[in-house]
């Protein structure tokens, strides 16, 4: 047939077929759509926690494993040292590692907000994957002499008023700006457990070896290390290497803190999510297609006429059966878009308002879509079966 | 007159429909031979089994038993598909309430003749508008057919049916809604298909039409009588 008339006729049947019966239509559609707008909510939620694990592991920094000294008293030994660290990378050669001390230090002239000092080498920047905004990062120099240099996150750069060069104070000792950071965003600082690994907005790296006023060190607690951070090779897997590390750091009072560990959380949120938020998506799916079907029957029954025309010109059963479901399908389809547009402007409202981190991402909406098909031909499949099989002097019999 | 090949052949045929009290026996032994160019008109009561009759005819319905040919061919062995085919082309009916689709035009109606046959697009425009020109309503091509009268919508309905240039038209009470004036006007229509060699079978209550007809027959107690 010429595909264009074929075209044409298609078109006008669907157009009429849709528009024969308004309201059964309407309800149909209103059915489907909300079972689209509750899929497509769901999938605004996975999407949401997907963004947040990756959040997540981009601020532990990209196969990082973090080892974590637990909180002790101060007099007691230290389970971490750089030394440690040094031995460890000297061991792990295709390893970077770094270890760092972490201090709170007060900023003058503002008694509430503290500024996280990490002491620490040239090679936590690049590990953790925080970005240099201007100036350079600390180098093997500066560690070498304790030079009083530091890299200031752009945060507190701006709260200095000062840039690269810039000489500025932390407790009465001053430092010059050699670098600015941008640290990683605020994921790690949300998730309960792990608040030791976040650096903050405010945020500064000195040289370990730069003389330091504030430091409460004693002579046991000379060479401590808060935590140590191993970045494992591209392509391997930071848990496959956990063992290893762990038996050659031999630390006891240490948390290990691998990116699997830190989407532990979110994964049982996502699982939680897919199975309530799946099956209440999939429960007014399927509420909605029941409601298509059940119309579609009374619709089926309404156009006997109209089938029995088509029968005496000619039509098959598989031609009628498949004006049926193409209808359905449009219903579906429309349903679905609509749906989608409803969801996403939900999606809008509740991130803006609320600031849950719900997020849509383009590639998800073709979930709708195809379940718009596959909802389409599975509820028509009944009724277009009932229509390809009325025989056509039964359904001009009422003519 | 004489007449050419047959182009319907029915022997012996019966049908009957399953009932809550058993099988009703609506037709029991038609013996029917339709040759090309006849006008066949079938008269009787009501629930004689016409309607049943030209169900078979126009190839809707199976018979029970019997032989039912169309140019020549035993239908009873026929697939689904080549039953469809037939119908596309070869066969042309008409309903008692003409059965158009009321939100198209009168072109748009006729042109549904092509649905599921096809062709060129100018071709079927062509076809289509030939045929309203027979039935005499070329001017009101493009107006929807819920504004038209009852005889103008079974002219319409007519003109859908012969587009194709059919082998037999088939035609259940085609004037049982119309009043006399519109009657005449469909019933000059069929006149007009049948001298242009256009095959007939109709059925209808009213005894004036026989005029039109080249062969009466009666439908009683489902057998066809002359
Ligand atoms: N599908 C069917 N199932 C059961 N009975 C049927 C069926 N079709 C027809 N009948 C019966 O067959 C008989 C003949 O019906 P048919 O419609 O052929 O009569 P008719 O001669 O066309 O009558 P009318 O002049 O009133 O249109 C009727 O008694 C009808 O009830
Ligand atoms: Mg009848």
């Amino acid at each position: 047939m010429n595909v264009r008339v074929a075209m044409r006729f298609w078109v006008r049947d669907l157009w009429e077929g849709i528009r024969s019966e308004p309201g059964r239509v309407g309800l149909s559609f209103l059915a489907v759509a909300i079972g689209f707008t509750a899929l497509t909510l769901l999938l605004a939620v996975l999407d949401g926690l997907r963004a947040r694990a990756q959040d997540l592991v981009r601020d532990l920094g990209a196969n990082v494993i973090a080892v974590v000294a637990e909180p002790q008293g101060r007099d007691a030994a230290p389970v971490l040292s750089r030394r440690q660290a040094d031995r460890l990378a000297g061991q792990l050669p295709e390893c970077r590692c770094s270890a760092l001390r972490r201090y709170d230090v007060r900023l003058p002239g503002d008694k509430r907000t503290s500024v996280t000092v990490l002491a620490t080498d040239e090679r936590l920047l690049p590990l953790r994957g925080w970005a240099l905004e201007a100036g350079r990062n600390l180098d093997r120099r500066d560690v070498e002499e304790g030079a009083r240099h530091i890299v200031a996150s752009s945060a507190l750069a701006r709260r200095w008023g000062a840039g690269v060069g810039g000489l500025v104070s932390l407790e009465q000792v001053s430092f010059r700006i050699v670098g600015i950071m941008s640290v990683g965003g605020a994921g790690l600082e949300q998730e309960e457990g792990h608040s030791r690994l976040q650096a903050g907005e405010l945020a500064v790296l000195v040289p370990y070896s730069a003389p330091i006023a504030w430091g409460d060190e004693t002579p046991e607690s000379a060479g401590r290390a808060d935590a140590v951070f191993i970045q494992v090779p591209p392509g391997r897997a930071p848990e496959d290497l956990l063992p290893v590390a762990r038996n050659l750091l031999e630390a006891a009072g240490v948390s290990w803190i691998t990116p699997e560990v830190l989407l532990r959380g979110v994964r049982r949120w996502q699982q939680a999510v897919r199975l309530a938020g799946g099956s209440i998506a999939l429960l007014c799916l399927v509420l909605g297609g029941t409601t298509l079907m059940s119309l579609m029957v009374a619709n089926v029954r309404d156009r006997m006429n109209e089938i029995g025309l088509r029968r005496a010109l000619g039509a098959t059963p598989a031609d009628v059966a498949r004006l049926f479901t193409a209808e359905a399908c449009l219903v579906t389809g429309l349903a679905a878009l609509a749906g989608m547009l409803v969801a996403a402007l939900l999606v809008e409202v509740v991130r803006r308002r609320f600031g849950v981190p719900l997020q849509l991402q383009g590639a998800t909406l073709g979930w709708p879509v195809a379940a718009a098909l596959v909802l389409g031909i599975l509820f028509s499949h009944w009724p277009a079966r009932l229509a390809a099989r009325i025989s056509p002097s039964e359904a001009l019999r009422n003519e | 007159m004489t007449h050419g090949a047959a182009v319907l052949g029915m022997a012996d045929v019966r049908k009957s429909f399953p009932s809550p009290a058993g099988r009703v026996e609506v037709l029991r032994g038609v013996d029917l031979e339709i040759r090309r160019g006849e006008f066949v008109m079938v008269t009787g009561p009501s629930g004689s089994g016409k309607t049943t009759l030209l169900n078979l005819a126009a190839l809707l319905d199976f018979p029970t038993s019997g032989r039912l040919t169309f140019q020549g061919r035993e239908l009873a062995g026929l697939a689904e598909d080549s039953l469809c085919d037939l119908r596309k082309r070869a066969i042309g009916v008409v309903f008692q309430r003409f059965c158009l689709l009321p939100r198209r035009t009168a072109l748009e109606n006729v042109l549904f003749r092509f649905r599921y046959v096809g062709g060129a697009e100018a071709e079927t425009r062509r076809a289509a508008l030939a045929a309203l020109d027979t039935v005499g309503l070329a001017a009101l091509a493009d107006r929807p057919v819920r504004v038209l009268s009852a005889g103008e919508m079974q002219r319409v309905a007519i003109a859908r049916a012969v587009a194709l240039r059919p082998e037999l038209l088939v035609a259940d009470e085609p004037t049982g809604n119309l009043d006399a004036a519109s009657t005449a006007a469909v019933m000059d229509c069929f006149r007009r298909l049948n001298v242009e060699g256009l095959t007939v079978l109709l059925v209808t209550h009213n005894e004036g039409l026989l005029r039109y007809a080249t062969r009466h027959l009666v439908c009683v107690e489902g057998t066809l009588n002359p």
